[in-house]
């Protein structure tokens, strides 16, 4: 019972906190949220339903998804964010907004509003059993891609040149360019990243729920967003905390409400949020010093 | 070398820099005095590309570099010091000074020299080079400030009030070590201070800043025993 419990917590967190950390990695640098963020799930819905009658095997077009999934992230920045950065923060609200609900339109004009099928291999809905827990394979897997990426995303940052530009970058854009790192070389990354972990999680959520619809940005986007304001918002390793917890929160509901209650889950999970930001509103792990916008 | 005519620098509403005309030759250490308040952090940064300029132009050997982003301007070879040092503090000692060689990456040769001469100059910053670098004290954090901009092998350096903060020994040590900085390169500086008495002690020509304008300019010799110079600097009528 305990094990089922860490097992259901670390498979839903992996998800969440991979997330989490795409959002947070634009953030930190441009202290913007992308509310078009969401809509990187629909695209990685939408292409792997697109690709559904190709010849290809399903490993590679998910690949192709998760690239579909980078070149939207980097288009948010072109479309969305780089024409009204400078100006304000209500205007890059207001654009990234619209950019995602430009994607969910031409999801319901091109494609349905009704819920599509998104093909995913049988094997992942297998059930193993071991001491005593019972998971189906796709939940091991998230678990493990979870921590293969976060492994190399950490290093990545730790260890390359790259990275310590966009850590320092997250600390202080204006001084990271006066060392003369390129601000649009970093954003660039910061959107490519954030698109390559939204589109990792995005394909495991896929395998959980197999479907798409115009509408299905907003859910990933609150998780990702409560995640990260849980963590920290100026922190990659708090959002990734913050996905942990929140999974632990969500499914500590599911296992604790009695059924009839259990449609309310999310009442009692923004309460308990609410409560913690009470307690540490900085989020739990504050994250570099120097926050400003610049 | 560097040229500076007629700049102007705004914050919205708030007009910090009204007009400002300097230049600063090859080799020179020129010195930018003026109380809190008058301006010379936002003339700094507006020449590092930070600032937004309002009004006016500035040029560097020759090109005009108004308009340029902060990150080109490090790359044609002005490096900045800013005023609360602006040290990446969760990144280590030896991070922040690798990535003081950005500019520099493709050239391992050249970053390996440069830290050598860097280390060379602050040994200290050897010493906690595995460091985080939040953890150093006021006047180290100085020195990887300078040392960290001296990674891109810069023409020209700005450095904005080292001596802010610190208590009196370490201003003179820092001071110390941007003599020898001085002495074993043609480094051109333009530094900016409220400490008349140790930026005069380095410096070539000195600058007056008050309100926001140039009142007056002269030679560092001439200009440390006059006493209108206090009258200016301390803005007595
Ligand atoms: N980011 C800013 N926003 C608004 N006003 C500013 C900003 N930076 C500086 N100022 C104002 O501009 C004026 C000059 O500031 P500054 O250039 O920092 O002077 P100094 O470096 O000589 O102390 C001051 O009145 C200051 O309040
Ligand atoms: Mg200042």
């Amino acid at each position: 019972m305990m094990l089922q419990f860490i097992v259901d917590v670390l498979s839903l967190g992996s998800m969440y906190a991979l997330f989490a950390l795409g959002l947070v990695l634009v953030y930190g640098i441009l202290k913007l949220v992308n509310f078009a963020y969401g809509e990187l799930i629909l695209v990685i819905g939408y292409s792997i339903f697109l690709l559904k009658g190709s010849p290809f095997p399903w490993f590679f077009m998910s690949f192709i998804a998760i690239i579909m999934c980078i070149f939207t992230s980097i288009a948010t920045d072109y479309v969305a964010f780089r024409p009204v950065r400078e100006k304000s923060v209500t205007a890059v609200l207001i654009t990234s907004f619209a950019f995602a609900t430009l994607l969910q339109n031409a999801a319901l004009l091109l494609i349905s509003a009704k819920p599509k099928n998104v093909p995913m291999p049988s094997f992942l809905s297998d059930s193993v059993q071991f001491l005593g827990v019972i998971t189906p394979v796709r939940n091991l897997i998230s678990i493990f891609v979870a921590v293969v990426c976060l492994f190399i995303f950490f290093q990545f940052m730790k260890r390359s040149l790259l990275g310590l530009a966009m850590r320092a970058s997250a600390t202080n854009f204006n001084m990271a360019r006066m060392l003369g790192i390129p601000a649009n070389l970093v954003i660039t990354t910061a959107f490519a990243l954030s698109g390559l972990l939204a589109g990792i999680a995005g394909t495991l959520w896929m395998s959980k729920i197999s479907m798409v619809f115009p509408g299905i940005g907003l859910e990933p986007l609150l998780i990702a967003f409560i995640a990260t304001v849980i963590g920290g918002m100026r922190s990659i390793q708090g959002a990734v905390l913050g996905g942990f917890i929140l999974a632990f929160i969500d499914m500590s509901f599911n296992y604790l409400l009695p059924q009839d209650i259990l449609k309310f889950r999310d009442a009692f999970t923004f309460s308990f949020v609410i409560l913690i930001l009470l307690i540490r509103p900085e989020g739990l792990i504050r994250g570099p010093a120097t926050g400003a916008r610049t | 070398m560097l040229e500076v005519k007629n700049l102007k620098v705004n914050y919205g509403q708030v007009v910090a820099v009204k007009k400002v005309d300097l230049h600063v030759a090859k080799g020179e250490t020129v010195v930018l005095l003026g109380a809190n308040g008058a301006g010379k952090s936002s003339t700094l940064l507006s020449i590092a590309g930070v600032s937004n300029k309002g009004e006016g132009e500035v040029e560097f050997l020759g090109s005009n570099i108004t308009k340029l982003s902060p990150e080109k301007i490090l790359s044609l070879g002005i490096a900045t010091v800013p005023e609360n040092r602006d040290i990446f503090p969760d990144l280590l000692v030896e991070e922040n000074i690798v990535l003081g060689g950005y500019v520099n990456r493709k050239n391992s040769k050249i970053i390996k020299q440069t830290r050598n001469e860097v280390y060379d100059l602050f040994p200290i910053l050897f010493e906690r080079k595995n460091q985080v670098a939040g953890t150093l004290s006021g006047g180290e954090q100085q020195m990887l400030a300078i040392g960290r901009a001296l990674m891109s092998t810069p023409k020209m350096l700005l450095l904005d009030e080292p001596s802010l903060g610190l208590a009196p020994t370490i201003v003179e040590k820092i001071y110390e070590h941007i003599a020898q900085l001085k002495k074993n390169s043609d480094l051109t500086i333009l530094l900016v201070e409220q400490h008349a008495m140790k930026a005069l002690s380095i410096a070539d020509r000195v600058y007056f800043l008050r309100l926001g304008e140039i009142v007056s300019s002269g030679n560092a010799s001439e200009l440390k025993n006059t006493t209108d110079f206090k009258k200016i600097y301390f803005g007595e009528e």
